[in-house]
Formats: structure tokens, C-alpha cells, sequence
């Protein structure tokens, strides 16, 4: 008896603002800029369900690229059924209006989405007017409850509240669970402190809420890269922190992959001496075009 | 949570655990009516290994943490004529040959169980006629899980 996995494409592992990034006339982003090979899209991840049904998570403003790339590895059924948003903040929702009147035309694309998610997109003009047009419908999940984005999709989604700065939404990790194997998509977050409850570690909470596979936030390698800004404006968890908390990776531990990487993040370029440490210790960078069977 | 494996033969003796009305006064509130007096046996693949295990760490037979989502359900054991019946924790899940007809059915794990490596299904109706099925045959488990 063969079994279809659910697949899930990743589409983008940059932060926001993408690699390179606009402004910015650093090393970092003039290399990418010289060698469009090294340049990398705000994260986001294809799913593509046991029935052929294709998802989105997040709706960047290179959703052109990305489907592009998720095109390229035969995996796109055109168009997507649905997207999850996770939270408000500019790269994971800039694309939205893609999917209009003025782009794409398409209409009844499911958007699931937290309340204030619902509300914040409702309140929004250009938004409001895709759902009077009826491209989209807003689906509003429960916390902590799994539904499936489109029936007979073969997997489940399950919003966990993330606490992340919150002046437009709040914001939600999702867990990807197929018949066999479960992944957490958290792309953003303020502090291990906040998310983690009581003195759970980070493997001991994805042990709980049973994870295979976790590809969290790994926007700064450590805070010495931003020289130019106040970081108590834009909190996130270092990886190095993440780091000292995790430890090795022992047999049992389920997959972490870096992402949401900021166009400083050494971990962009392989070849870093940081991007060495973290292999070595058995982790991973998460990669535009890799696939993880669920 | 999904589980695989072949259904095999047991020693045929679950039916007279599966009869007794204590137990089955308790299977009526999991399944919705009484259950078929007997279970069927399903010896799982090596990677449904895993996730089982899981629900033996639910169940409270193995160490390991606790996951969040699973709903373990307890039979309470019994006393009866000077004998002692065992407990057990249900899961509520579903159970198919091809993956796509799914009949209702719980996993039962016996607290005396000496199975690691065998789901015992219980359900309303007779599953190898119903699914249908005989040994050797694959079937898949679908666990229930609220999260």
C-alpha cells in the first residue's frame, strides 16, 4: 500500500525585508546585489495537500518568485486554495493584494487568519475591497484548535499564540501536522522567555506539542549585527542564545531549521564560520526549495 | 496521528475480557454502543513504532514527555467472582485498508499489556468482515489528537 505524503516547499527564508535589502549599502547586501544567486525571499512555505490541493503560508510581495521556484520543482497546482497568515507585519502579508483585481484576479482564495488579523484586514481598504469582490474569504481560527484548510486536504493547521510585538496583530506559530510527521512554522517571536511557559526548554516544548521538524526564528545570529538600530524596537531571540539553550542535537531531537534570517545574519552566506558552528552542532539553516514529506 | 501495520492472529482470548459487562458498560460511553466482543490485532510497522510509544507514555506504561493533544480516555478495571480484571486507556481513532473508507473504532492498551509492538482496536462491529480484512492484511490507525 503506498501512502502520499503532504509536501511542504520552502518558498523563502529571509526576514521581511528580504536579502538584499532595500537601504542597505553594507557588504552584506551589495554581494547579494552582485550575485542575484545569493539573494532570498521573505519566508513563507508551499503546501501542497494528499489530494493535489496546493496552500500558501504568508503572502510576501514576491509571491511571483516563489511561485516561480515552487513551479520549478513540479510541485504547484495553480492556483492555491488557501493562505495562513501568521501576523500582520510587512513581509508576511505584503503580497495580499496580489492576489486582486489588479494582479492575479483570482477569487474565493481562502485566508485563515487570527481574529485580529480578520479585523486589521477588514479595517484595511484595499483589503476590505478584495473580500466585497469576493477574491477573498476570511476563515478565523481557533487557537490551539487544528482545521484544515481545504477539505480533504490530508493535513491540519494549528495556530499556537506567539507573543511578538503587536501594534497591528497578534501573532501565531502553526504547526503543519500530516499522517505521519508534524512541522512548526514560527518565524517570528519576541523571546524564548515569553514563549516558552514555566521552565519548559525549547526541545521539551516541541516534544509536547509532538514536532518533527521546527523551523523557528533565526532573524539575528547575534545583536552585534545591527549597529544602526534600537533592538528593543525589533526583539527576537538571538540564534546564538538559541543556541546556548539547545545544545547539541542528540539522536531523538527533532529537526530545527534558522529562518526568517536578517540580511545581516551571517548564516545567510554557508561558508561562515557561524553557519559551521551551527551545522556542527547538528541543526540546520533552513533552504529556499527544500522539501520536508509529512 | 497515524499508525500502520498488518493485522495478525491473537491467542483469542480478548473475548472474554470484551464480554464482561463492567468493561463494556465503559466501551459504550467511548465507541457510542457496546463494542464487539473481541479486538483486533495489529502488528505495527517499525515506524508506526514511535508514535505508539507515545501513546503508551499517554497511557502512563512508558516514561518519556507527554505530548499535548492526545486524549487518553480510562477503563477502569474490576473485581469480579474473587478475579481481578485490569484497566486500560482508550484513544479514540479510525481505522481503514485503503486509506480512504474509515470505520470508528479506539486503540486499547491493556495496563497489563505485554504488547509494545501491537495496537489492539476495538470497535462496534466485527472489523474483519466490516473492513474487511484478514491477517497479514495492512490496515491504517488514525488517532484522534485536539491539537
Amino acid at each position: 500500500m503506498t501512502r502520499v505524503s503532504v509536501e511542504v516547499t520552502v518558498l523563502g527564508i529571509a526576514q521581511d525585508g528580504g536579502y538584499p535589502q532595500v537601504g542597505c549599502l553594507k557588504d552584506c547586501c551589495a554581494k547579494a546585489r552582485g550575485d542575484s544567486t545569493l539573494s532570498r525571499m521573505p519566508v513563507s512555505l508551499g503546501l501542497k495537500g494528499t489530494d493535489g490541493s496546493t496552500h500558501m503560508i504568508e503572502a510576501s510581495r514576491m509571491m511571483s518568485e516563489q511561485f516561480g521556484l515552487w513551479s520549478s520543482l513540479g510541485n504547484l497546482d495553480w492556483p492555491p486554495s488557501s493562505f495562513s497568515l501568521t501576523h500582520a507585519h510587512l513581509g508576511h502579508i505584503d503580497g495580499l493584494g496580489l492576489l486582486g483585481r489588479e494582479a492575479m484576479g483570482l477569487s474565493g482564495i481562502k485566508v485563515h487568519c487570527s481574529e485580529s488579523m480578520s479585523v486589521l484586514i477588514q479595517k484595511t481598504p484595499s483589503w476590505e475591497m478584495m473580500i466585497d469582490q469576493g477574491v477573498i474569504e476570511l476563515n478565523i481560527w481557533n487557537p490551539m484548535g487544528p482545521f484544515e484548510p481545504s477539505e480533504g486536504c490530508g493535513f491540519t493547521i494549528t495556530a499556537i499564540p506567539i507573543p511578538h510585538r503587536s501594534e497591528l496583530s497578534d501573532n501565531h506559530a502553526l504547526i503543519i501536522r500530516g499522517e505521519a510527521r508534524s512541522l512548526l512554522f514560527m518565524p517570528d517571536q519576541d523571546s524564548w522567555s515569553e514563549t516558552l511557559v514555566g521552565d519548559v526548554g525549547i526541545l521539551q516544548w516541541l516534544r509536547q506539542l509532538d514536532i518533527d521538524i521546527a523551523l523557528i526564528d533565526g532573524t539575528f545570529w547575534d545583536y552585534s549585527e545591527i549597529s544602526n538600530r534600537d533592538v528593543t524596537e525589533i526583539p527576537h531571540p538571538t540564534v546564538t542564545e538559541t543556541l546556548s539553550r539547545l545544545g547539541k542535537r542528540g539522536d531523538r531531537d527533532p529537526e530545527i531549521h534558522f529562518t526568517h534570517l536578517n540580511h545581516t545574519n551571517p548564516l545567510l552566506d554557508e561558508r561562515s564560520l557561524q553557519s559551521e558552528k551551527l551545522v556542527s552542532m547538528g541543526w540546520e539553516i533552513c533552504k529556499e526549495g527544500s522539501v520536508f514529506y509529512l | 496521528m497515524l499508525l500502520h501495520g498488518a493485522v495478525s492472529s491473537g491467542l483469542g482470548r480478548a473475548h472474554v475480557f470484551m464480554a464482561q459487562p463492567h468493561y463494556q458498560e465503559q466501551f459504550k460511553e467511548v465507541l457510542g454502543s457496546s463494542a464487539w466482543p473481541g479486538t483486533l490485532n495489529v502488528n505495527l510497522e517499525s515506524e508506526s513504532l514511535n508514535p505508539y510509544r507515545k501513546l503508551r507514555v499517554a497511557s502512563g506504561l512508558d516514561q518519556g514527555t507527554q505530548i499535548v493533544g492526545l486524549n487518553p480516555i480510562r477503563i477502569q478495571g474490576f473485581e469480579r467472582d474473587g478475579k481481578s480484571f485490569g484497566g486500560a486507556t482508550a484513544f479514540l481513532a479510525n481505522i481503514s485498508v485503503d486509506s480512504k473508507t474509515w470505520i470508528r473504532c479506539a486503540l486499547l492498551i491493556p495496563d497489563l499489556t505485554r504488547h509494545t509492538e501491537t495496537a489492539e482496536i476495538i470497535s462496534n462491529t466485527f472489523l474483519r468482515e466490516d473492513l474487511p480484512c484478514i491477517d497479514g492484511e495492512e490496515v491504517w490507525i488514525r488517532v484522534d489528537r485536539s491539537l
